[in-house]
């Protein structure tokens, strides 16, 4: 009847959620360099058992205080622990704990959001204020209450984060689902009768998947900064882990003698957060709208 | 415009308010309390009995905040459960320290950031906001200890400009501390400029793309008056809530910065009321930071209100 | 169409002494990656001074970016390609920024396509007309008085306040006119309008070309014109150059090429545009067939659609109120008030009116999406289907959900980008238990290919979504679907086949149509009665031929003689018609009555009688019959705005 029957129909496929993200990453170069430095961190963490033979904990009094030689590449510190492989072993505990707490704060921050903006009204006031008044207390501090009154695992840690950030992605992600809820497909699915939990998972969180992952690279940054602060200040991880905050907070003292004991453990954090930036940026970039369609017309 | 501000007035007491009391039961569930903190291990259990007692920790957790309510908006905060004196004198001090140092990289450091966005918008992509965006996504990776230590490393080590820590104490005046802000100062400044400048920059980009500074240009205007009445109103209203973000978020990286510089400030403070659990102090710090919190968020709406004609005039009124 | 038709453009100036635009072999192309994207192609062109050019073209064609151009700007990522551009004997490519802003400054001016966005939204009104007036930089006060001069000129209602405004106090119209008054401040020597109207309710359209037509003849200056409306080109150009895909394909005077278009995708452009003259839907264009140069215009006719035989009530909405007030505010009334139609199976009915006539607030409504202040709305129906439809979605059961299915306006948001066509289709199917349904079935319904369903709404066009739109309406098996302004966002040469597609499922699957919308020639095209709205309340209803007959509301008529259609005599049409749309309905009386032309004392107090025409045309009206047949030119000049 008019062009549409008359085309023959090239093979479009769909491509699923995940290879998009993979192709636009791919597309990005910054997002592409972010993630290469992301995934060497992981890398480096994982392997640190292979990489090294010394052990991490383990003091040798013998050898305290060493500058950089073959058999130990970035020295020693006061105890005589091999810097390298307490950096090594360092990304271990700050990947493990940022992504997981990252993960969870994230998750639990889009499920707010989504039943925050999509019943509206009373409910969504009460949400929107209580978590402002989280964000109203500085996160150190309220990191400080809760690490001060459960303890320092790793768990409380997570919790920690969860409490300090989960105000925040819920209103980053509020807000992109108000953008989709006026939508006419949304409007649709209403009509339909759906529930608010079908279409919040089959048609809102599709559509906000995209500001969800950049969000998810942005905080883990924010994590990262923020757990190694809070080992620096000596309420995160306690000694001998070994942390990177606590290594620099461990031996800046000494920083004349051997600087190289501070220094390794900053480069590791900056080279995973500034991953994690670039990495946010570009997928920001490359899942953004394209721009072709505003020239022509 | 009334309803406007008494509204938002209004949600700001709410908060301040929803802060304390989740601070305040949070410290209610501490184990162990602040009368055998303060009497040590080796203290007898009658010992600790009168101490919590005299402490008034035997009321019910409703009561003693409600008396605390009380007291606080009549001045009174209370006393510091491991000194003895009062607590608002003790924060009063350490606050006007902190002000001090938040005050000048507030001034700088906002100013500093707001002009390097507006710039590297306005030469998107080109070399001076390539650099730019390289320095704020540092200024981003980096976290605060590591900023103060590597400037200690720079300018109190190798070129003895200033000094490494503040030796003065809690009580020194402002003249004492004078010299030994700027390097805290600086710190801070990096860490607060960065998103300010990301967030100035992008803003910058999104009104240059409108459709109304494209008529500006056809309409032949000269780039300074472009610059200046058409696109900066515009581009500073998202980065309003950023700044005020940010500003208050100074407080929680005033508590790392100032540990790191021995700075007799709010964040030391708080860090030795939270090893002590001292209750008094940590609540009126907390309500100090909840304050610094939604005042900034107001004048921010404040200054939405006054480069926004929209806030000002509602459409109603035609 | 004949050529005595297009007499209209004769009358207007065109002085004839060098040419103010001159376009060589220009070509625009984008940079995307490392490919190159032409977009627009060779163009070359001239215009001489006083003269009105109208480019024509569909989205996509490269006619917006050929406008900028003629100010010598690109967008970001575009460069000219080959050729010259020359506005005012100056190379606008060529020159340095320095006069690059001379030229801007005293040559060329434009009015973009949505004032409302092009306004600096923190600037006052003549601070934004002062920094266009130049010539008298430095002095307040002269700039000030012709700032106010200006506004008068484009008769916005109180100038002098205006001045102290922002844009957002204004209504789209109003913006508008403080655009061209802005663009008119520099006095240039051409004036490139994008788009003008596009977006503007008829009636304010109408008095806004007015507006434009009379300020060229006053003041002389050539106009480039944008469109894609061939009626308002028509009526306001005089030369006209047609785009397709970045290159025109025929240009000449307004008059000639529309009346006898020579090549095949010109013809087609004015073959598929729907009249209010002309009963039916007009042929569709084949854009294939234009590519392989066939004339396939010859093969087609306007196809005339039959009203269903007997009547099978499908929805019955009585009495209808909807009231968005919080409080009552004195002196005004609910937003939808005492509506009542009916939707027979088969039938298409058009519900009409523009922006704040309540259309879209009533479908929600009977869809369950808005909660009602009063009236019934129930859904007919054998085997059970049928019941109240009092109660919102989440009240009404499976089967009243499923009866009725909705179409959307815009395609792009009307699927979830991030499911495919198979999902989308298949999710209605699934929550009813629809039977003997499936994904093919329904996209062969809408004449779609099946393996359509692996793709992603960002894989179709604008009209294969709006296809896919509908199979997923159609696939729930409805009897009633409502259809919001479903072909007004596509282009001319697809809305046919939308339209045809309607039309065979409400005659193949018995469907009801409740077709919203505000554009009489669409109407005209597919509807088979309509019930026209002013300010949430019904002022007529009739069949589609009564509607257009000559017997109607004063409002009616208003909206037909402000359609500007390819041919008509334009100037043979009233004028300038009080063009802005109350913002909220009065309490009592009758609606329109603060426009009326027939307006008398009792129409502000006693709500209107109604007038029975015929068995099936009802007009609530105080005046009687006589008045209302074609109500007079004259009798509406008297309603003039100041």
């Amino acid at each position: 009847m008019s062009a549409t029957t008359t085309t023959a129909a090239p093979a479009f496929t769909a491509p699923g959620s995940f290879g998009r993200v993979v192709r636009s990453i791919l597309k990005s170069r910054t997002a592409t360099f972010g993630f290469a430095l992301v995934i060497l961190n992981i890398l480096l963490a994982l392997l640190a058992p292979v990489l090294t033979s010394f052990d991490p904990i383990a003091t040798d009094a013998m050898n305290a205080l060493q500058e950089s030689s073959g058999e130990h590449l970035l020295g020693t510190d006061a105890l005589g622990r091999d810097t390298l492989t307490r950096t090594l072993f360092g990304g271990q505990y700050a990947l493990a704990i940022s992504f997981t707490a990252t993960a969870l704060t994230v998750l639990l921050g889009s499920v707010i959001a989504g039943i925050a903006a999509y019943r509206g009204g009373i409910v969504d006031d009460i949400i929107t204020r209580v978590l402002d008044s989280v964000l109203a207390v500085p996160a150190i501090l309220s990191m400080l209450v809760v690490v001060t009154i459960f303890g320092t695992g790793p768990w409380v840690i997570i919790l920690a984060v969860m409490v300090v950030y989960t105000g925040g992605v819920t209103r980053i992600v509020r807000a992109t689902v108000m953008d989709v809820l006026p939508k006419d497909y949304i409007t649709a699915a209403k009509a339909r009768g759906e529930g608010m939990f079908s279409i919040l998972a089959r048609e809102v969180f599709p559509n906000v998947l995209d500001i969800i992952l950049v969000e998810f690279a942005m905080r883990a940054s924010w994590v990262v900064l923020l757990i190694s602060s809070l080992s620096f200040l000596g309420f995160g991880a306690s000694p001998p882990t070994p942390d990177w905050g606590l290594m620099v907070a461990e031996n800046r003292n000494l920083m004349s003698v051997v600087p190289l004991a501070t220094l390794s453990p900053i480069v590791a954090l900056a080279t995973l957060i500034v991953g994690l930036n670039l990495a946010a940026d570009g997928l920001a970039k490359s899942l953004g709208v394209d721009r072709m369609k505003e020239v022509l017309g | 415009m009334l309803t406007f501000f008494a509204k938002r007035i209004g949600w700001s007491v709410f908060t301040v308010l929803l802060a304390t009391v989740l601070v305040f039961s949070a410290i209610q569930s501490l184990p162990g309390d602040a009368a055998s903190q303060i009497l040590g291990q080796n203290a007898t259990p009658s010992a600790v009995a009168t101490m919590r007692q005299q402490l008034g920790l035997d009321d019910p957790p409703v009561s003693r905040f409600v008396s605390w309510l009380g007291n606080a908006l009549q001045g009174n905060f209370g006393n510091s459960l491991v000194s003895g004196g009062s607590v608002g004198a003790e924060v009063g001090s350490a606050l006007i320290n902190t002000s001090l140092l938040a005050g000048i990289t507030i001034v700088i450091g906002v100013l500093l950031s707001l002009v390097l966005g507006l710039v590297a918008g306005l030469t998107r992509d080109r070399w001076p906001d390539i650099s730019i965006s390289t320095l704020a996504l540092v200024g981003m990776s980096v976290p605060e200890f590591v900023v103060a230590t590597v400037l200690v490393l720079l300018f109190s080590i190798y070129i003895p400009l200033f000094p490494a820590v503040v030796i003065a104490g809690q009580n020194a005046s402002v003249a004492e501390i004078l010299p030994s802000v700027w390097l805290p100062a600086g710190a801070l400044i990096c860490v607060l400029a960065a998103y300010i400048i990301r967030m100035m920059r992008t803003s910058v980009i999104d009104v240059m793309d409108s459709e109304f500074v494209r008529t500006a240009i056809l309409k032949g205007n000269s780039t300074p008056r472009i610059v200046f009445k058409h696109i900066l109103p515009s581009a500073m209203l998202p980065t309003l809530n950023v700044i005020a973000m940010n500003v208050a978020w100074l407080v929680g990286g005033v508590v790392v910065v100032e540990s790191i510089f021995n700075y007799p400030g709010i964040g030391t403070l708080m860090i030795r009321s939270v090893q002590t659990r001292d209750l008094p102090a940590i609540l009126l710090i907390t309500v100090m930071s909840a304050l610094t919190y939604v005042v900034c968020n107001l004048l921010a709406d404040f200054a939405a209100f006054l480069l926004n004609p929209r806030l000002r005039y509602p459409r109603s009124a035609k | 169409m004949t050529p005595e038709t297009i007499t209209s453009n004769a009358g207007r100036r065109a002085v004839k002494d060098g040419d103010v635009v001159q376009l060589r072999n220009l070509g625009i192309s984008y940079r995307t990656g490392k490919r190159e994207v032409a977009v627009l192609k060779g163009i070359t062109l001239t215009l001489g001074k006083g003269r009105i050019l109208g480019l024509v073209g569909e989205s996509g064609s490269g006619k917006s970016t050929l406008a900028t151009a003629l100010l010598g700007s690109l967008r970001t990522g575009s460069f000219v390609s080959t050729g010259t551009a020359s506005v005012s004997g100056q190379d606008v490519f060529a020159l340095g920024s320095k006069e690059l802003r001379r030229f801007r400054i005293s040559e060329v001016a434009m009015v973009p396509q949505n004032a409302g966005s092009a306004l600096t939204p923190t600037m006052k009104i003549h601070e934004q007309i002062a920094e266009a007036l130049h010539s008298l930089k430095g002095n307040r006060a002269a700039q000030r008085s012709r700032a106010e001069e200006l506004l008068r000129l484009v008769r916005l209602p109180n100038p002098a306040q205006a001045l102290e405004r922002y844009p957002h106090q204004f209504s789209g119209g109003q913006q508008q006119r403080i655009g061209i008054a802005v663009a008119l401040a520099a006095n240039p020597t051409l004036l490139v309008l994008d788009e003008p109207t596009t977006g503007l309710d008829v009636v304010t359209q109408a008095a806004i070309l007015d507006l434009l037509s009379e300020l060229q003849g006053s003041l002389g200056m050539s106009m480039v014109m944008v469109s894609h409306d061939l009626g308002v080109i028509d009526k306001m150009c005089t030369d006209v150059a047609v785009l397709r895909r970045g290159e025109i394909v025929e240009a000449g005077a307004t008059r000639e090429v529309l009346a006898n278009p020579k090549h095949p995708y010109t013809r087609g452009l004015v073959a598929s545009v729907p009249r209010i003259d002309v009963p039916g839907i007009p042929p569709s264009m084949v854009q294939d067939a234009i590519d392989a140069g066939e004339d396939w215009v010859q093969h087609q006719d306007v196809y005339r659609r039959t009203a269903p035989q007997g009547a099978v009530p499908v929805l019955s909405v009585e009495s209808l109120s909807i009231d968005y007030r919080r409080k009552h505010i004195p002196g005004t009334g609910a937003t939808v008030q005492d509506v009542s139609f009916t939707v027979n199976a088969g039938e298409v009915v058009a519900l009409v009116g523009e922006s704040g006539s309540g259309k879209s607030s009533i479908a929600n409504a009977i869809a369950g999406l808005q909660k009602t202040g009063g009236g019934r709305i129930a859904l007919a129906g054998g085997g059970g289907a049928g019941g109240e439809l009092a109660k919102t979605v989440s009240g009404r059961p499976k089967n009243l959900r499923q009866a009725i299915q909705l179409i959307f306006q815009n395609a792009d948001t009307s699927l979830n980008p991030r499911q495919t066509v198979q999902t989308a289709i298949q999710r209605p199917i699934n929550l009813f238990s629809v039977k003997n349904a499936s994904v093919q079935q329904a996209l062969a319904d809408v004449d779609l290919p099946a393996s359509y369903a692996r793709r992603l709404p960002g894989q179709l066009s604008g009209g294969q979504r709006q296809r896919v739109g509908i199979a997923r309406a159609v696939a729930a098996a409805p009897s009633l679907v409502l259809a919001d302004e479903v072909v007004s966002a596509l282009d001319v040469s697809v809305q046919s086949s939308i339209l045809r597609l309607m039309d065979e499922l409400s005659r193949e699957k018995s469907l009801g149509f409740l077709f919203i919308t505000h554009d009489l020639a669409v109407v005209r095209a597919i509807a088979d009665r309509v019930v026209v709205l002013y300010l949430g309340r019904v002022v007529e209803e009739g069949t589609v031929e009564e509607i257009f007959a000559s017997i109607s509301h004063p409002y009616t008529r208003l909206l037909l003689d402000s359609v500007i259609e390819l041919g008509d005599d334009h100037d043979a049409k009233l004028k300038a018609v009080k063009d802005e749309i109350p913002a909220a309905p009065p309490e009592l009386g009758c609606p329109f009555a603060s426009r009326c032309p027939l307006v008398r004392d009792v129409c502000h107090t006693v709500a209107p009688p109604t007038i029975a025409v015929s068995a099936s045309h009802n007009i609530k009206c105080h005046a009687d019959v006589a008045e209302l047949t074609g109500v007079s030119a004259e009798a509406l000049e008297g309603t003039r705005t100041c």
